[in-house]
């Protein structure tokens, strides 16, 4: 017999980028603790559009952790108690029967709001778009093992690369910063004969990106590496820091 | 996103490069403050060997300007810089959240943007009344310090100082691109041990005013 839990879900409602927004208490009733969180606000949405309400808006769309789509604070903590998760791999087993779970979005004034738990994280796609790539003639693939790659910075490139652009670090961080996504992807190709040729114009496009996007800047809190659900190290950070100084 | 146009008060040429500033700047000062300690040992080889630091301190003449005049640019570029980096990182969160929990940050990098006001406050109080032509004298320091709230102001001062180091010692290596997982453990013990022994050891002289009643006498 799977075990059975009630919460009291408080969400975050706001109709709209300018509106007012404010806290709606949800009963779940008795819901079984193999559901995930994202799960259960289903659930709940199925009952608003029943009642012809109009159904909490959240993102979301793998559900397996690996697409980086979904994402709100749960119980003021980017994508919930659980570490190294995403919100949609969080589970009602990994809460407290009949606790209170506050959902609220990711706050940032990069992130602006676009409805309930929705934010706009295309802020980091522009990040992205200033220097993370590496650009290649057209023609065919090249043979994978041309270009030798010792293995410890072939492992630190995969290590960087693993971020999937949820954007809980900029969330979690007291300054809203994204020093930690830059720096993933900074650190990646830096750490690659691929990215060379662009290492120094990359870091300096990036970061000037990230702050003409309005992020706060890095005061090594460490908070963006205890939540992201990658479990990113500052290792990358520092590097990106490193990179930054010796382009200048 | 029209409407949403804001003051970007970025600071200097990017944030790297403001909280690189931070960082060397910080660097500088904690070598000043870990000098300073060192003068106020000469205090406890007995009066006059403090008479004779002081005297000799002070017939550096020129020398020492250009010392002040260093640290006071050090000083201006940490003050300056952090207080556009703190408004800046106030404008990038606008609205706070609701409910908020910490997982990683300590309390002393939390409390930067306080614990650095309060130094400066504290600076205010102190650099005045030690920064004489001819040196502090022991009288100087004997009659201040037999105040138990002097003590206490200077105390809570360098418990400001003890937190901001605790986190400014280890977050400059991580700024300057210096850090890796591996030193990091040892690097964070080193910062807290560190910065207590400059908040203890400049403690130690109104302490011992206030308790010790042959001390500088």
């Amino acid at each position: 017999m799977e075990k059975l839990i009630h919460l009291t879900l408080r969400v975050w409602r706001q109709s709209g980028p300018d509106r007012p927004g404010r806290f709606h208490d949800y009963q779940s009733g008795p819901v079984a603790t193999s559901l995930s969180l994202l799960e259960l606000l289903d659930l709940v949405n199925e009952r608003l559009t029943l009642n012809g309400e109009e159904p909490i808006a959240f993102d979301h769309d793998c559900r397996e952790g690996t697409c980086g789509a979904c994402g709100a604070m749960v119980d003021g903590l980017a994508h919930g108690p659980k570490a190294e998760t995403t919100l949609c791999q969080l589970h009602l087993r990994d809460l407290a029967d009949g606790g209170l779970v506050v959902i609220e979005p990711f706050r940032a004034w990069a992130f602006p709001l676009i409805k309930d738990l929705v934010v706009d994280r295309s802020a980091l796609d522009r990040i992205m778009a200033a220097g993370g790539y590496v650009s290649v003639d057209t023609g065919g693939a090249p043979e994978a093992n041309v270009i030798p790659i010792p293995q410890p910075d072939a492992d630190q490139a995969l290590a960087a690369a693993s971020c999937i652009g949820c954007g809980a670090c900029v969330a979690s961080c007291p300054h809203a910063s994204a020093m930690l996504f830059v720096g993933g992807k900074v650190s990646q190709l830096a750490c690659l004969p691929q990215g060379q040729p662009e290492r120094a114009r990359r870091v300096l496009a990036m970061v000037a990106a990230a702050d003409r996007e309005g992020f706060g800047a890095c005061g090594n809190h460490r908070e963006c590496e205890a939540a992201c659900p990658k479990r990113l190290s500052l290792r990358h950070l520092a590097r990106m820091n490193r990179e930054y100084l010796s382009a200048r | 996103m029209e409407g949403r146009a804001r003051p970007v008060r970025l600071p200097f040429a990017s944030t790297v490069v403001s909280q690189a500033l931070m960082a060397a700047s910080g660097a500088g000062l904690t070598m000043f403050v870990l000098l300073h300690l060192l003068g106020n040992a000469a205090a406890y080889l007995g009066r006059a060997a403090f008479l004779a630091y002081a005297r000799h301190l002070h017939g550096l003449g020129p020398l020492l300007q250009a010392m002040e005049l260093c640290l006071l640019l050090l000083a201006a570029t940490h003050v300056v810089t952090g207080t556009m980096l703190t408004l800046h990182n106030l404008q990038s969160r606008p609205l706070p959240y609701r409910v908020k929990a910490i997982r990683a940050a300590s309390l002393s990098s939390r409390l930067m943007p306080i614990s650095g006001p309060l130094i400066l406050l504290f600076l205010a109080a102190h650099v005045p009344v030690f920064r004489r032509p001819a040196g502090p004298s022991p009288e100087l320091i004997l009659q201040l310090f037999s105040h138990p709230g002097t003590v206490a102001f200077y105390l809570l001062g360098l418990a400001a100082l003890t937190s901001h180091l605790s986190h400014g010692l280890w977050s400059l290596f991580q700024t300057l691109g210096l850090h890796s997982p591996r030193h990091d453990q040892a690097l964070r013990r080193i910062a807290a041990i560190v910065s207590l022994a400059i908040g203890m050891g400049l403690a130690l002289i109104p302490l011992s005013v206030l308790l010790w009643p042959g001390f500088l006498r």
